[in-house]
């Protein structure tokens, strides 16, 4: 019973390790390709203060800037929270929208953009400031 | 079902009443009940514990399936170890705190279930019979909080004591299983009429919240019930027609209440301030929260049988998002952080499906783990299965829970009004069998 009890014992303690692996492996691939996906729309967009910047969104956990294509003002946003960490990025140029998201998370986000400027050009597209 | 010790035999089946009831005024939808019921319900489930260790230390030959208790803490397990990957380890650990503690109490109740599990059933429909009260009771005094008002695209629905219609509906849908086995199989005149009266209740506050997932829910525990208790084929055939018939007309009834095109919109606080010329206020026209299937202008939705309340299109949405870590998830307790909620016809932070959230949370590994629990507790009490052995209510309410885990994120969230009622009766399955 012994040699039963420390082999199951045994392998329950190589699948908790191999579970954590599994996991940590799964939250690196994941945040990865959200950052890609953040990144390449940042690049799409260009300068933030760019002649498409079509609109914007004010939201408690985050602000977000919307940059126009074929005129579609909302074809591309990015949503950045008060420390300038860019935690969401949505595509909307085609038929299929795509989302890039670390909401969740936003300490695994790595783009980052100036807060200030956000701040100063969602002032200038409100009619109140 | 009348007691024959003091306290042991009293004390089990009314705390377990009264914790169902706490939890349910812990998800109540009138605020001050809410606010002492929230913090009320943890303490409760201490008080659980306590009384169910004194009811196992009580009974004479104590219950422990090892499958069902191994395979359950393996899915357990699986929940407290995700922390070491979870996009919020702390959120985590206290989820699956809960858990720990609510399975424990389940063991103990099971243990000291042998020869005595009718009380526990009896415990369970006392509870349910408490909050339906309690729904009517805010019916009468605050009908506002008892019935969530028409919109344009739904109908009036009755909520009573819960936060929304399918709160404590939930609850009572789980609880129909052993209210009409208590209701059939009960030893005196009198027990059998309570029970059937519960019945009564419990199906009124169902039909009347408009929930289809409870109806569905309530109706599978009904027929494991008559499967379990019909001494011949042609009783078992009388009992299926009677709940189909019953059922049936439970569905036309919900069918029965339309939209009102006139309802005014729910104000969302001050209106944001308008943008400059040349700009656009994005959450004004494309919301984040409901962006993606907004109805044309003018389409009105009346609510059908099948009408669904967007879930399906959410469902895609959060198996998609689950895709993105499939062999082992986000991390217990995550699943409203991670999900995020992108269609107009869905109002939930939740995807509003059991499986879909174990997915999101413990991925391929979570639902494996659960399945493999689910299977232990069949298995366990399907070769026991005697005509009328309680086995039977405690399986119809394992049944029923898995047929409203399609349609509500439930099952591993133990704050929520049908976790407490399902994990107990899931442990008990063996102990009734016995």
């Amino acid at each position: 019973v012994n040699r039963r009890v420390v082999a199951a014992g045994a392998v329950v303690a190589v699948a908790a390790v191999a579970l954590v692996l599994v996991g940590r492996w799964e939250g690196r691939r994941d945040d990865s390709a959200q950052r890609r996906g953040i990144e390449a729309v940042r690049r799409l967009v260009g300068p933030l203060d760019s002649p498409s910047l079509a609109g914007f969104r004010v939201l408690p956990q985050f602000d977000c800037l919307t940059y126009g294509r074929s005129g579609n003002p909302v074809a591309l946003e990015l949503c950045i929270d008060s420390e300038g960490r860019v935690v969401q990025a949505i595509d909307r140029r085609g038929v299929h929208r795509r989302f890039w998201s670390l909401t969740f998370q936003p300490s695994a986000a790595t783009t980052r953009v100036d807060p200030a400027e956000v701040r100063r050009l969602i002032d200038r597209m409100r009619a109140d400031s | 079902l009348r007691p024959r010790r003091f306290p042991d035999d009293w004390l089990l089946p009314a705390t377990v009443a009264l914790t169902l009831f706490v939890f349910a005024c812990g998800s109540s939808g009138v605020a001050q009940v809410a606010r002492a019921g929230r913090p009320l319900r943890w303490a409760m489930l201490l008080l659980l514990v306590a009384a169910a260790a004194r009811w196992a230390a009580g009974s004479e030959r104590r219950v422990f399936s090892l499958r069902v208790v191994a395979t359950a803490a393996c899915f357990v397990g699986l929940a407290a170890l995700s922390a070491a990957w979870s996009i919020a380890p702390r959120l985590t650990l206290e989820r699956a705190a809960t858990l720990v503690v609510l399975a424990v109490a389940a063991i103990l109740v099971a243990a000291g279930a042998r020869g005595r599990s009718e009380r526990v059933l009896g415990g369970l429909v006392g509870g349910g019979v408490l909050v339906g009260l309690a729904g009517l009771l805010v019916l009468a005094l605050r009908h506002h909080n008892a019935v969530q008002a028409a919109t344009t695209h739904l109908p009036a629905r009755y909520q009573g004591l819960g936060q929304n219609p399918d709160t404590a509906s939930l609850q009572l849908a789980l609880l129909v299983a052993p209210a009409l086995w208590l209701g059939l199989r009960a030893p005196s005149r009198r027990g059998r009429l309570a029970a059937l009266a519960a019945l009564a209740l419990f199906a009124g506050s169902i039909v009347a919240s408009g929930s289809h997932g409870a109806i569905a829910g309530g109706a599978v525990g009904a027929a494991v019930v008559a499967v379990g208790v019909a001494r011949s084929p042609l009783r078992l055939v009388a009992l299926l027609a009677a709940i189909v018939v019953a059922v049936g007309a439970g569905a036309w009834v919900e069918t029965l209440p339309n939209p009102n095109p006139q309802a005014q919109p729910v104000k969302a606080g001050p209106a944001a301030p308008p943008s400059r010329p040349g700009y656009i206020d994005a959450e004004v026209n494309f919301p984040l929260d409901g962006e993606l299937g907004i109805p044309l202008p003018g389409a009105l939705r009346n609510r059908q049988l099948f009408t669904s309340s967007g879930r399906t299109q959410a469902w895609g949405g959060a198996i998609h998002q689950a895709e993105h870590r499939p062999v082992v998830g986000y991390g217990f307790g995550t699943e409203s952080r991670v999900f995020v909620d992108r269609w107009s016809t869905f109002t939930s932070a939740l995807p509003e499906e059991s499986y879909i959230g174990i997915a999101l949370q413990l991925g391929a590994a979570g639902l494996i783990f659960f399945l493999i629990f689910v299977l232990a507790v069949f298995s366990e009490a399907l070769p026991s299965f005697r005509v009328g052995s309680p086995a039977t209510a405690c399986a119809a309410v394992v049944a029923a829970g898995l047929m409203i885990g399609l349609v509500q994120s439930y099952i591993y969230s133990v704050g929520n009004v049908g976790a407490v009622p399902w994990w107990l009766a899931a442990f008990l399955v063996p102990a009734a069998a016995a």
